[in-house]
């Protein structure tokens, strides 16, 4: 039985994919890493660009909330996805600030 | 007598400065009367210094900025007339929404935010995230301060910032700064802490260029020519590794990558099947991986082959490399006299007792009761990533970080992290949600998308000074847009940036800048809309001070974690607005506030049930009640800090405060990353055709000299230095500061050693002429003492304003920024700092008044 994954994007997310949100179907027992692939897939370079680094992890900037939770504080990209589930993704501007002296 | 119908004291949070004092307000009959502060509360303990006490004046002061206006004439310049003409908020809300909103449709990363209001870093990077901009900051705007901190303590204590453990050393080197004396972070817990210190007996010595107030107050004051604090550093390293004998060996071995195995290509010598770097095992004579060999047998000396690889332990091509650091050539470069390097190092070495032990509450731990500290002055030269490192390192030979008495971690260990090992067992940051990135591993490389060029920086946290090249040149640097909208907040960029004409030039390359001011000053004068700021006593901020997420006011050993809320106090002057609020205000009409709240519940971290709804509009008193109460639990909400202003978190531990001996994390003391990481950043630039300079990433710690090091013209170093009363633009326009800087002779004139006036014919008070080799000239009074260098011209922070509310305060003092060349030759390419390190010609010009 396919997953149905509810996916909705925020900041520059939405305009790389051109949409506020979609649902993507998966195989039953695909975890975060299979969505991340399959939006990929879907969107292409850009995409990949946006959620991953060069060795293939999920990049800082690209918070991940699966049903309101950030999936970095779940099982990363290893994180099971069920039926229904909610994915948030946004784009985070970077974390670069600091300074206090000059 | 008429009764008072009001008198209270209102908890808040002070902004005078960025440490985040907790204070309380008077206000009697809605007028405030008085600031102190609160006895219960961290950091500073009811303690406040002349900036906090003086804060009100700003508030009421008549030359506020106290509605919007906007610019009728085109032409952007210091030197002309803006011809500002008051306009409503609504019209002035009309003008910046359709500006953002084409942006945003056309490409959000050409809009630009940079403020210095870290008490709301994460609403603005909310903002920024919701909007679509990389291109953003809360920190220094300006060119350098931490540069040569914050990577150096992510590698060294895995967080951004460091702290002395005054209650437990014995001796404490400080290299041009401050600590402890008001003038730098932890403002008044560093002053008590520090008197407490020296009443003890802690030995303070003073490494400067300038007799600055910390110099004055030091048991020693070491006179050094600007721009050479590493080599000292190094040449003491020397003469306690291969001279004295005096280094911490269970240490190296145990928390460093000293016994990591390295050959002749600079790199470390792996093991083929797991690519872990080798060490050699004495006892079973052969190399294995280096967790794979008890630490007290890992050899620190030594030559063999592994792998097929000539190689030798990192400390031992580390030790060799320092010994070209004599003291007799320590001297040469830095004249301090080889007799005193010897000495320093001998009294260092000595004071930090290697193997004693110190217990407290409980847990016995290594003792290391000598520490060598460094901040801004090291900090702005060209090889300043190296400076830094050599003096970090001087700490770790000796085992003193991250124990009792030593150099310690601001915030890595704490109730939300605790340092971790990362790829080749060296230290990652240990606090999740610090606000600026790690340094291990090192960042992707790639071609630039930020205006900061921060791609192209995979070592350092932020790049500022890159961003001016970024705005001013984006075609060389390939950055594929131009940036079209500029959001200046609580921050003075002309003033605090390198050469104010190549600021003013990138500036007014930008087509349309908004400025959030309270008071008129150099940056807003070239904005096409002007908008009144509210101030910090007028506006309500969650969590401006998160002693997690910023370091500005982290928790000392021993004292409590706490967030604090500042709320306002004052009704705000004229139409003065919080600039977060008025930005929600512009996300919502032009339909980004769903975005904005969805990257806010991430950086907040809020929670449900009080997580925000994205396409729910709120007041921001409830987003800041919601965000209260997603972090500090449901029965904590906006109404108890309204009442107590701050909410502890508890003490900070044992094991949060010294958590060396909790982990196996190492630091390194050779640095192959740094080679690596040059290598890929070469490629890229290569292949882009942007030209860059590569030869500061290498293994080896070193000294470099900063360009002016080589000038035999007679022209003297010219240096600033900070005071207690005065930081930054936010306290200039303070009538009652101002006073205070009048008051203190040294503040306004130029320093000069009387032995050098002589030579060049200047008297006391004379008016003297301070010319760069590049045309920048500057007048000021010539104060001769005998606390400044003789290479050395010394002046008072960043002063010499333009353009100001209170003409009182226009064209004193010495604007120094504006000596310092901005130039990409003058930029540090690892941590992109700028050097700050000028020669000046210096020259009578008439005699005293």
């Amino acid at each position: 039985m396919a997953l149905r994954i509810q996916v909705l994007y925020y900041g520059l997310m939405k305009r790389t994919a051109g949409c506020a949100g979609e649902t993507i179907e998966l195989p039953e027992g695909s975890v975060l890493t299979d969505l991340v692939k399959a939006l990929v897939s879907r969107h292409g370079p850009p995409m990949e660009k946006l959620l991953l680094t060069g060795g293939g992890e999920l990049r800082a900037e690209a918070a991940v909330l699966v049903n309101g939770r950030n999936a970095v504080t779940l099982q990363g990209l290893a994180t099971p996805l069920q039926e229904e589930d909610k994915a948030v993704i946004v784009l985070l501007a970077p974390a670069l600030t600091g300074g206090a002296c000059a | 007598m008429q009764a008072l119908k009001e008198d209270v004291w209102i908890p808040t949070v002070c902004n005078m400065c960025y440490n985040n004092c907790t204070i309380q307000v008077h206000r009697v009959d809605g007028v405030l009367t008085k600031v102190t502060g609160v006895p219960e509360a961290p950091p500073n303990h009811g303690v406040i210094c002349a900036k906090s006490n003086a804060q009100i004046q700003s508030v009421y002061s008549p030359h506020r900025v106290k509605r919007p206006m906007v610019r009728t004439n085109p032409s952007k310049g210091l030197g002309e007339d803006p011809g500002w003409r008051e306009i409503s908020w609504a019209e002035a809300m009309d003008m910046m929404s359709a500006r953002l909103s084409r942006v945003r449709e056309d490409d959000p990363r050409k809009l630009i935010i940079l403020s210095f209001d870290g008490q709301s870093y994460m609403p603005i990077r909310a903002f920024a995230s919701g909007f679509g901009t990389n291109n953003y900051t809360t920190g220094s705007a300006g060119y350098f301060c931490g540069n040569a901190i914050h990577p150096v303590a992510y590698s060294i204590n895995g967080c951004i910032d460091i702290q002395i453990d005054l209650e437990h050393t014995d001796y404490c080197m400080q290299f041009g700064c401050q600590y402890g004396f008001v003038a730098m972070s932890h403002a008044m817990a560093g002053a008590r802490q520090m008197a407490d210190a020296r009443q003890r007996g802690m030995k303070l010595v003073a490494v400067d260029p300038v007799l600055s107030i910390a110099a004055g107050k030091a048991d020693e004051w070491v006179p050094i020519r600007p721009g050479t604090d590493a080599a000292l550093a190094l040449g003491m390293i020397h003469l306690l590794t291969n001279e004295l004998g005096i280094y911490d060996r269970n240490f190296l071995q145990r928390y460093t990558n000293a016994t990591y195995l390295v050959g002749a290509d600079e790199c470390y010598v792996r093991d083929p099947q797991s690519s872990k770097p080798l060490v050699w095992n004495p006892r079973e004579g052969r190399a294995v991986p280096f967790d794979a060999c008890p630490p007290e047998e890992a050899a620190l000396e030594g030559a063999w082959t592994a792998s097929g690889v000539a190689c030798r332990p990192a400390l031992a091509v580390f030790r060799e490399h320092v010994s070209k650091y004599t003291p007799e050539r320590v001297e040469s470069i830095t004249t301090v006299p080889a007799a005193t390097v010897r000495r320093l190092a001998e009294e260092f070495g000595r004071a930090a007792r290697i193997g004693s032990t110190i217990t407290i509450d409980g847990h016995v731990l290594p003792h290391r009761p000598a520490v060598a500290f460094w901040y801004r002055g090291v900090s702005q030269h060209k090889h300043a990533m190296h400076n830094g490192f050599a003096i970090a390192l001087l700490n770790v030979m000796v085992g003193a970080v991250d124990v009792p008495g030593g150099l310690l971690n601001a915030n890595a260990a704490g109730p939300f992290g605790f340092p971790a090992e990362g790829p080749d067992g060296l230290i990652t940051r240990g606090n999740p949600y610090s606000h600026m990135r790690p340094q291990w591993p090192p960042q992707e490389v790639k071609a630039p998308e930020t205006l900061e060029l921060l791609e192209l920086f995979p070592l350092t946290v932020y790049a500022r000074a890159a961003l001016w090249f970024g705005i001013l040149e984006p075609e060389k640097y390939k950055i594929p847009y131009h940036p079209e909208v500029l959001i200046h907040c609580r921050s003075n960029l002309v003033g605090t940036t390198a050469d104010l004409d190549k600021t003013v030039e990138a500036l007014r390359k930008v087509p349309f800048q908004i400025s959030f001011v309270d008071f008129m000053n150099e940056t807003a004068w070239l904005a096409d809309l002007v908008l009144p700021d509210a101030s910090n006593l007028e506006r309500l901020v969650p969590f401006a001070t998160d002693p997690f997420t910023t370091f500005y006011a982290t928790a000392l050993p021993g004292e409590d974690w706490w967030f604090a809320f500042q709320q306002p106090v004052a009704k705000p002057q004229g139409e003065a607005r919080y600039w977060m609020e008025v930005l929600f205000e512009v996300a919502e009409r032009i339909g980004c506030l769903p975005d904005v709240h969805a990257a806010f519940n991430v950086l907040g971290r809020f929670k449900e049930p009080f997580s925000l709804e994205p396409h729910e509009k709120y007041t921001w008193e409830q987003i800041c009640d919601r965000w209260a109460r997603s972090r500090c639990g449901p029965e904590i909400g906006l109404d108890y800090f309204k009442q107590h202003g701050f909410y502890s978190l508890g003490k900070r531990t044992v094991r949060e405060s010294y958590p060396r001996a909790f982990h196996n994390a190492r630091i390194p003391i050779y640095f192959e990353h740094f080679k690596k990481a040059g290598e890929r950043v070469g490629a890229v630039v290569k292949e882009l055709g942007i030209p860059w300079e590569l030869d500061d990433y290498q293994a080896l710690i070193d000294f470099k000299p900063c360009h002016p090091y080589h000038r035999t013209d007679g022209s003297l170093y010219v240096v600033n230095t900070k005071v207690p009363f005065y930081t930054h633009t936010i306290s200039a326009e303070n009538p009652l500061l101002n006073d205070l800087c009048e008051r203190n002779t040294h503040v306004f004139p130029v320093g000069i050693n009387p032995q050098t006036a002589r030579r060049l014919g200047i008297r006391q008070g004379d008016t003297i002429a301070l010319e760069t080799d590049w045309g920048r000239r500057t007048e000021a009074t010539a104060d001769l003492r005998e606390g400044v260098h003789p290479e050395v011209v010394a002046c008072v922070g960043v002063l010499g304003r333009q353009i100001t509310g209170d003409l009182r305060i226009r064209g004193k003092g010495v604007h120094y920024n504006s000596l310092i060349k901005f130039s990409p030759d003058m930029m540090d390419y690892v941590s992109a700092a700028l050097d700050a390190c000028v020669r000046v010609k210096v020259q009578k010009v008439s005699g005293a008044r």
